[in-house]
This record gives C-alpha cells, sequence and structure tokens, in this order.
C-alpha cells in the first residue's frame, strides 16, 4: 500500500472515531434535549410540537427546586473550598520541600483515581462514624476532597511558569511575605483559580454517587434525576438533564477559557491598586 | 576616619553539604562601586544575597549605615537588588512595576504614579508606561528594573549580574549608564560579575572570591598588575606563572629556580631562602623572535609554537617551553606578522625583568 492511500485510511478511520464519538456521545445528550421541548408524554417520533410544558413541570416541582438549590449551594461550596485547598497545596508544593512530600503529593492526586462507589462507600462509613451523615455541608466536604485535586493539579501548572525569583524580589522590594503572597503570587495565579474555581463547581454539579451515599435526605440534581427515574418516567427528566448539561457545559467552558490564556495580565486587568 | 557604610565581619555562610561562604571581612564606603568577582560558586552572589537579607548567615555579622542586620528580614531592609533575571512582575505593567515598591510602602496612589513617572522619565522611558513588560526590548526592561529598585532612593544597590542577558553592544551602553547613575545618586553600589571587562570599567574597588573566601581586594588596576596569590593571577587571565624556590640574588630582588632555569625578579616581599615562590610574567610583556639569539639584560626560554588564537586585532600565541608547559604570549597581529608563526616553528621567549612580578602568596 503506498504512503498516500495509507494516509487517506488514517484520514478516513480519524474521520470514523469523530462520527461515533458524536453518535455514542453527543446524540444521546441532543435527544434529551430535544424531548424535553416535545409537547408529548412518550418520547416519540414524530415530533409533538415545541412546547415548554416540561420545563415548566419540572420548575413547579418542589423536590426538583429543593435539588436544585442545594446543588448550586454544594456547587458553590466545593468550588471555593477546592480552590482555597488546592492553592494552598500547591503552593505548599512549590514553595517549600519537607519529608515526606512526595507522599503528599501523592495523596492530594488520589482521590479521583478511586473507583466514586469505592469512595462513596468509604465517605459513608467515615462521616456516619463522626455523625455528620445526611448534611449538606458533608456532601461539600466529600466533593471537595475530589475537586481540590484538580484544582491543585492546575493551580501547580500554572506556579510552573512562576518565575522562583519573583517572590523573593517582592520580599527585597519591601513586601512582607504576606504581602507578597498577596500582590504578586495570587495575582500571576489568577487565571488558574477562576479556572480551578468553575471546574471543582463542574466536578460537584455533575457528581452522582458521592452526593447519594452521603447526602441522605439533601438530594442534589443527580440524585434528584435518578430517584424520579426510579418512579415514573416523566419528560421532566428531559427538562432537568437539559438544565443540568447547559450548566456543566457553561462550567466547563469557562475553566477551559481561563485554562487557556497565556502568561500575562489577569483579563479583567486591574486588581484595584491602580492610581 | 568615618565609619565604613557596610561591613560584613567573619560573616560565614553553610549550607547542608555545602560551606558557600567561609568567614568574609570586608568593608565598603559610602558611595563606593564595589564589584565582586569570582567563578561561578565562588560565593558572590550568596554574598550578596547575605547583604540583602534574603538569606541569614550562619555566623558573623553584617552592618549596614552602623546597624546590625542580624535578624532582620529582607522586605525592612532597604538594600533593594537588581536580578539577574531582572525579576520583573509579569502581570503588572511597566509603571505599575516601578511603583510596586512604593506601594508595599503605602504611599498614596497619586504619590506612587508621580515618582514611578519621574523614574521612568529619568531612565529614558517616558511614553512607555502602560506597556506591558512583554511588550518590551531587553535594555528597556533592564532599565525598568532599575528604576523600581531606585525608586524608593535606597543609599544602597545591589547588582546580580545584571548585564548578562544582554547582547555586547548593549552590554556595553548599559554600563556607561550604570557608570552614570553611580555618580549622579552618590550611592553605594555592590555588583557582582564574572565580566572583568565590567568589573574594571564600572569599579572603584573589586573583590576577588574564589571557594567562599576573599582572594584579594583592590583597585582594579592594582590587582590586575599586582595579583597577590596564583588564583588571582590565573583568574586574570593572561598570566604565565612560573613555581620555583628562591635561590638569593642581589638586594631588592631574588633568583627563582625553576626547572625552566634561574630568573631574577624584583622582589617586595620578604621571601627566605629556599622557601617556594610563583611569580608571573604577563601575556602582553613577553617578546618573541625566530632568529635564536637571546637578548642581552633579558630573561629568556626557547621553545615551539603550538598554536595561534585570534581575538579581534589581538593574537594569542601558544608556546610550549619544555616540560610541556604551555606559555601565552599576547600580542597585536602587526608586530608578528613578519615572524610566520606556524605550529612546530621554534621560537625564543624574552622578557625584561622588572615587568615580573613575585607573588606575596603562593598559595
Amino acid at each position: 500500500m503506498s504512503a498516500l492511500a495509507l494516509r487517506r485510511l488514517s484520514r478516513t478511520l480519524q474521520y470514523g472515531l469523530l462520527a461515533a464519538f458524536f453518535v455514542f456521545v453527543a446524540t444521546p445528550m441532543a435527544v434529551i434535549v430535544v424531548f424535553s421541548f416535545d409537547a408529548n408524554r412518550f418520547p416519540t417520533i414524530p415530533w409533538g410540537g415545541f412546547s415548554l410544558v416540561w420545563h415548566r413541570a419540572a420548575f413547579e416541582d418542589p423536590m426538583i427546586r429543593e435539588a436544585f438549590v442545594n446543588s448550586v449551594l454544594v456547587g458553590l461550596g466545593t468550588a471555593v473550598a477546592s480552590t482555597v485547598i488546592g492553592f494552598s497545596a500547591a503552593y505548599l508544593d512549590f514553595r517549600h520541600s519537607f519529608i515526606g512530600k512526595r507522599l503528599f503529593v501523592f495523596t492530594v492526586a488520589i482521590p479521583p483515581a478511586v473507583p466514586a462507589t469505592i469512595l462513596g462507600m468509604a465517605m459513608l462509613a467515615f462521616v456516619s462514624r463522626i455523625g455528620l451523615f445526611g448534611r449538606l455541608e458533608t456532601i461539600v466536604a466529600c466533593h471537595t476532597a475530589v475537586a481540590s485535586s484538580f484544582a491543585m493539579a492546575l493551580i501547580r501548572l500554572r506556579l510552573d511558569e512562576f518565575g522562583r525569583e519573583l517572590e523573593p524580589a517582592a520580599w527585597n522590594l519591601g513586601a512582607s511575605p504576606a504581602a507578597a503572597l498577596r500582590h504578586v503570587v495570587l495575582p500571576f495565579c489568577r487565571p488558574a483559580l477562576i479556572a480551578a474555581f468553575f471546574l471543582s463547581a463542574a466536578v460537584s454539579f455533575d457528581e452522582f454517587m458521592i452526593a447519594w451515599f452521603v447526602g441522605g435526605v439533601h438530594e442534589t440534581l443527580p440524585v434528584r434525576i435518578l430517584n424520579q427515574l426510579q418512579g415514573q418516567v416523566n419528560p421532566k427528566i428531559n427538562a432537568i438533564g437539559t438544565v443540568v448539561l447547559t450548566i456543566s457545559v457553561v462550567l466547563v467552558f469557562l475553566a477551559r477559557r481561563f485554562t487557556s490564556l497565556r502568561p500575562g495580565r489577569p483579563v479583567d486587568g486591574d486588581d484595584g491598586d491602580r492610581p | 576616619m568615618t565609619l565604613p557604610f557596610v561591613s560584613l565581619r567573619g560573616v560565614d555562610k553553610r549550607y547542608p553539604g555545602h560551606h558557600a561562604v567561609r568567614g568574609i571581612d570586608l568593608e565598603i564606603e559610602a558611595g563606593e562601586f564595589v564589584a565582586i568577582m569570582g567563578p561561578s560558586g565562588c560565593g558572590k552572589s550568596t554574598t550578596l544575597r547575605l547583604l540583602a537579607g534574603l538569606e541569614e548567615p550562619t555566623g558573623g555579622d553584617i552592618l549596614i549605615g552602623g546597624e546590625n542586620q542580624s535578624g532582620i528580614p529582607a522586605h525592612l531592609r532597604d538594600t533593594p537588588m537588581v536580578w539577574q533575571s531582572l525579576a520583573l512582575f509579569p502581570f503588572l505593567n511597566v509603571v505599575e512595576n516601578v511603583a510596586f515598591p512604593l506601594r508595599m510602602k503605602r504611599l498614596g496612589a497619586g504619590e506612587r504614579r508621580r515618582r514611578s513617572l519621574e523614574w521612568l522619565d529619568r531612565m529614558g522611558l517616558a511614553g512607555l508606561a502602560e506597556r506591558e513588560i512583554s511588550q518590551l526590548s531587553g535594555g528597556q526592561r533592564q532599565r525598568v528594573a532599575l528604576a523600581r529598585a531606585l525608586v524608593t532612593e535606597p543609599s544602597i544597590l545591589l547588582l546580580d549580574e545584571p548585564l548578562s542577558a544582554l547582547d555586547a553592544h548593549l552590554r556595553v551602553r548599559m554600563q556607561t549608564e550604570l557608570s552614570r547613575l553611580h555618580k549622579q545618586l552618590g550611592i553605594t553600589f555592590v555588583y557582582v560579575t564574572h565580566a572583568q571587562s565590567e568589573a574594571f570599567a564600572l569599579a572603584d574597588r573589586i573583590v576577588i572570591m574564589n571557594e567562599g573566601r576573599i582572594r584579594q581586594v583592590g583597585r582594579p588596576q592594582d590587582v590586575y598588575r599586582a595579583p597577590a596569590n596564583p588564583f588571582v593571577a590565573e583568574f586574570m587571565g593572561m598570566n604565565n606563572l612560573l613555581r620555583g624556590v628562591r635561590r638569593g640574588g642581589p638586594a631588592g630582588s631574588a633568583t627563582i629556580e625553576t626547572d625552566l632555569g634561574a630568573f631574577e625578579v624584583p622582589s617586595a616581599v620578604a621571601l627566605a631562602e629556599d622557601a617556594a615562590a610563583v611569580f608571573v610574567v604577563a601575556a602582553d610583556r613577553v617578546s618573541v623572535s625566530t632568529d635564536g639569539a637571546a637578548p642581552t639584560a633579558a630573561a629568556s626560554l626557547a621553545g615551539t609554537v603550538l598554536g595561534l588564537e585570534f581575538v579581534g586585532s589581538t593574537q594569542t600565541i601558544f608556546v610550549e617551553t619544555g616540560g610541556g608547559r604551555e606559555f601565552r604570549i599576547q600580542k597585536q597581529q602587526h608586530e608578528i606578522e613578519a615572524l610566520d608563526l606556524v605550529p612546530g616553528r621554534p621560537v625564543r621567549l624574552s622578557w625584561d625583568p622588572r615587568h615580573t612580578w613575585l607573588l606575596p602568596e603562593t598559595d
């Protein structure tokens, strides 16, 4: 076979893979979105016409509303806690060397690698033993355990681009260690901090297993969807699915936008100190 | 006598497994331009970082303006430094970089901007205030770093190989600029470099360090013409060192017996009979001839040309003088054109004994 033919075959296979991705991953999502606006009771073709009836029904369901509020609260809490912890861990790894540092970095990186079921069960066993089962804060804590790994990885990557002399230079120019952290390290890391915030929120917003294990009566949206499915099949689920999908895509998109930034000034340009 | 502005007294710095600075003593007058030189790893940069308080000495005292600096953290000392990497803040623009030390001093926004713009103007950067650092050329960045270090009007400026990132042409221009700044401001400059040309062009006094110790301190021309020991003589480059033992000699001079023969050397130092001795023959003080005859009243050596090296209009001739020893001779191109020096050619080297220098220390 000639090289040219080989290249053509390779290209065909690549397009095939991309097409398969859309068929198996993107199409089901598209189906959910399309049928959430269908007036019919059951998802059938032909389409029964455009309607917001299922979105309205979902919105008027108090359990779904509560689950949505829970998801937003847990997502925000996780985003804040993960960004703070992720930054602290990344900075500790960047600035200091100490005994057991490798183990520490390894420990931080491990949670996403553990199957969610096992993680959820382990967390359930732990939180019920210390009497924290079934609280929103507990879901936040457990989500943070997973999301802070991602946050640390993102921020650590950014710190790799941070000149080792910038911090001593700031001290040399009259900044106390705290002021150097606030005026030099944090502004430099800002794009990564914002990205870590959105990514952690997205991780939490999508997460089902841990929330289901440790949440008790407090349902997040993914948990509500599953509970709803176990009762009766209702197009309301499509409507919730559409909302969750939209929010997740937006969060991931925002996270991407900040990670792809080149080193330089923060996007909003002003840290409030400009004369 | 006035007190020195900076005093290092027995300053010592040990790291685990590395003794960077070994009990150095140094005094620097207010307004002096001192260059610290030495090969990499000699402790020169560590000494500068000790002055800035970025490292704490493990022994000895550092006094600046008569005040003992021990225990004073870096941010409370007024010892700004220009870094080799410049260490400009990439997320701040030009004027914000320059204003940074003033912001740390909690000056008002208007005052910060006014003083920063004034310094930018002074460094020839007017109009670039709102630029990003990434938009500046190497020379412009250098000036921003200088403006940022000087904006608080300190009484001492530390410079850690500040010109090493610039190309040769720009380096010479920045040297002139630094010299001008030093004269205008009248403050103390402590300048670390490994480039002899920079140290010689700029400094009132140079300090030569090796392996954590100060090997010689003096005016550049004195260190150059009268090195104190073999290390400094070799570090200055273009010196030939001959080792031997003292065997008598007339008053004011010494006869040094080496394995290449006995040589007369003017002796300013008291040297015991049979003591080990090292003397220096500067590469540009040696004459080369190809006719084989030794000039009278001159010390001379026979050898074979090993090779030649061009550095601009100057040529360095490498000559083997027996025992595998290499002698270096520096000549202008036009001076040796007629000699037709090719590798393998026998030559005679000679020099005026008055131009040789007996080292006070032999290491």
